[in-house]
Order: structure tokens, then sequence, then C-alpha cells
């Protein structure tokens, strides 16, 4: 088993949150087309999105969306700019730190949102 | 000190493999290879490895210990930070015998993009002269052995033999970069591939396992913009 170093565990998490939120926007599409077939319908959906299972997934949508957005600003500066791949080290620090501020405070504001 | 040796085993005509445990005294200054050597000769003489110089030369050593690609000969025990050596064949690669691998695809890879100099002229009629800062560009890159630690560190090259791999593009590096060279036409035209520069996703496993620490991320992105430049 091969040492997996902060880079490569960045590739890691990118690779499965990119999957992840491919998952939600096929489960968002599905769960949009159930809304439209009535008043009753969309109090349903949006009752079930109010359960704590789905809201904890909303934060963890979030931190995912956060972390793959971030990483992937990290990669084209890499791929574009001598400068940051000289300073990959710090970038990777930028992006978790900036990836789990906007999950905490952001999952925060959304947790104490009715 | 006393360390305890794991030494991947794999029989060459079965494919059966294991582990072999060794336990030994050594002096925190050993090179991994002195370690080896020595299981080799007191221990177990069929243990099969490849080393030729053993000063980091050569590069026939490289193989991964205690999880990281390196060159056995350049690994001191006390670098290991523990009792424990964990020593495997390179991944990616065939594994022949015990830490044997088959290098022939990894040299196939190499020859695709033409890793010699190709002059600009047909016949230079004098030397070719060079600045210092023309030199400076591709320095880093000069400095492979051909070892393969980058290669059988790199995710997308376990994942797609045909990837062409970072000791590849090292090897492009070299010779795109020279101004006195005139071979970027073939060179491009297999890195500009769908099994070529595109499938690096900048996971530096290369960079931490180079031995001559070869910045290659670094000169893999260099060789992405003057691709992209190009067009």
């Amino acid at each position: 088993m091969y040492r997996v170093s902060v880079e490569m565990l960045s590739w890691l998490l990118h690779k499965i949150t990119g999957f992840s939120i491919i998952g939600f926007l096929i489960f968002h599409i599905w769960g949009m087309a159930q809304m439209s077939q009535g008043p009753d319908a969309f109090n349903r959906v949006i009752e079930t999105y109010k359960t704590p299972l789905f809201r904890v997934g909303e934060v963890l949508l979030l931190a995912a969306i956060a972390f793959h957005g971030l990483n992937g600003m990290r990669l084209i500066l890499g791929e574009f700019t001598h400068w940051a791949m000289q300073k990959h080290k710090l970038l990777l620090i930028i992006t978790y730190a900036l990836a789990f501020v906007v999950a905490v405070v952001g999952g925060y504001l959304m947790w104490v949102a009715e | 000190m006393q360390v305890t040796v794991e030494i991947y085993r794999q029989d060459a005509e079965t494919g059966a493999s294991r582990f072999d445990t060794f336990i030994r005294e050594v002096d925190p200054k050993d090179r991994v290879l002195d370690v080896m050597m020595e299981i080799k000769d007191q221990d177990d003489g069929s243990i099969a490895f490849r080393k030729s110089c053993g000063h980091g030369v050569c590069g026939s050593d490289a193989m991964m210990i205690n999880g990281i690609n390196r060159l056995a000969c350049q690994t001191l025990i006390q670098d290991l930070k523990g009792s424990l050596i964990r020593i495997e064949p390179l991944k990616g690669l065939k594994v022949l015998r015990d830490l044997i691998v088959d290098m022939d695809p990894f040299l196939a890879s190499l020859q695709k993009v033409t890793p010699y100099f190709i002059p600009k002229t047909t016949a230079p009629v004098r030397e070719q002269k060079q600045s210092i800062a023309e030199r400076q560009i591709f320095d880093d890159t000069t400095k492979c052995i051909m070892c393969g630690a980058c290669t059988s560190s790199c995710p997308s090259y376990w994942s797609n033999g045909e990837y062409l791999g970072p000791a590849t593009f090292v090897k492009a590096h070299r010779f795109i970069f020279d101004s006195r060279d005139g071979g970027d036409a073939e060179r491009i035209e297999a890195l500009d591939d769908r099994d070529g520069l595109w499938r690096c996703h900048s996971i530096f496993n290369c960079t931490d396992a180079c031995p001559r620490d070869i910045k290659i991320t670094q000169a893999i992105s260099e060789l992405k913009r003057y691709i992209v430049a190009r067009r």
C-alpha cells in the first residue's frame, strides 16, 4: 500500500466529492420531478427534506462542493502559473482552511435557518 | 539497533507471493541496501533484487520502502523513523520475481518521446552555443537516472499502463526546452494525446519519490503550458 500524502488525499477527495456531487444532481432532478406532481407532493418532499438526515446531508453537500471547487481552483492555478507550483504546499493549506471555514460557517447558517 | 525487515517475495513460476521477515542488528547509518545485501549473504541467498552501482547513480535499486518509492542505496535506516522496514517491488509494473519488476513498458514509454537530441540544422558546422540562462531552463530535468520511482508512484499510471508517466515527461522536458533541439513536433505529438500529459492530476507523488529531487510535477505543468501556448 502506497503512503497517502496530503496531495494524494486531495486527489482522492476530489474524485469522491466529484462523484458525490454528480450523484446529488441526479437525485436533485428526481426530487424536482416528484415536486412537480402537485401541491401535496411538493409539501411531502419538503417535509422529507426537513428531516435531520437530509439536513445533515445538505451540510455535507456544502462541504463537498466547497472542497471540490476550491481544490479545483488550486489545480487550475498550478496548471497555469509557475508561482502556484512552487507554493503548492501553501495553496494546499489555504484550500483546506477555506473549505473548512465555508463548510462550518455555511453549515451553521444552514442548520439554524428554518 | 534492531530492525525487522519484511521483504516481498514472489515465485517467478507460480506467482505466489508472501513476505519474509528477518530480524537484524544494524547501524542507524547503514543504508537499506547494505541490510538487504547482508540478508542475501547470510540468511537467504534466493532473494532477488536489482542493484548495480550502489551509489544512487545507476537507478537500478528503486523499490517501495515503507510505502514510498526510493533507492535502497540512498535510504538510511535512520531516515525511516522506526524499526520496521517493509520492502516491496515498484507498483504498476509486472513483478517478475521478488523485487524485480518488468521495466520494458517503462522504457517503451520513454522511447515514444524520442529521448535523444535532434539538432535544428542537419549538419552543424560549428559548436552550438547556449547561454547559462538557456541551460538553466532544463537543468533540473537533466538529472534523471531513469530509475522508474516516479512513474511507478503515480496513481494515473497504476490505473492505466498506457499512460506515458512522469519519467517520460521529464525526458521530454529535458529536450523540448533545450534551445539547440529541433525535435519538438514528434515529441509533442506523443505528449498531446489521450495517454499523454493530460492524465496528470498534479498528485505530486512523483516529486516526492524522485531520488534526484527533480521537481517533476512542476516540469509537467511547464510542458502543459508550452503545448497550450503553441495552439
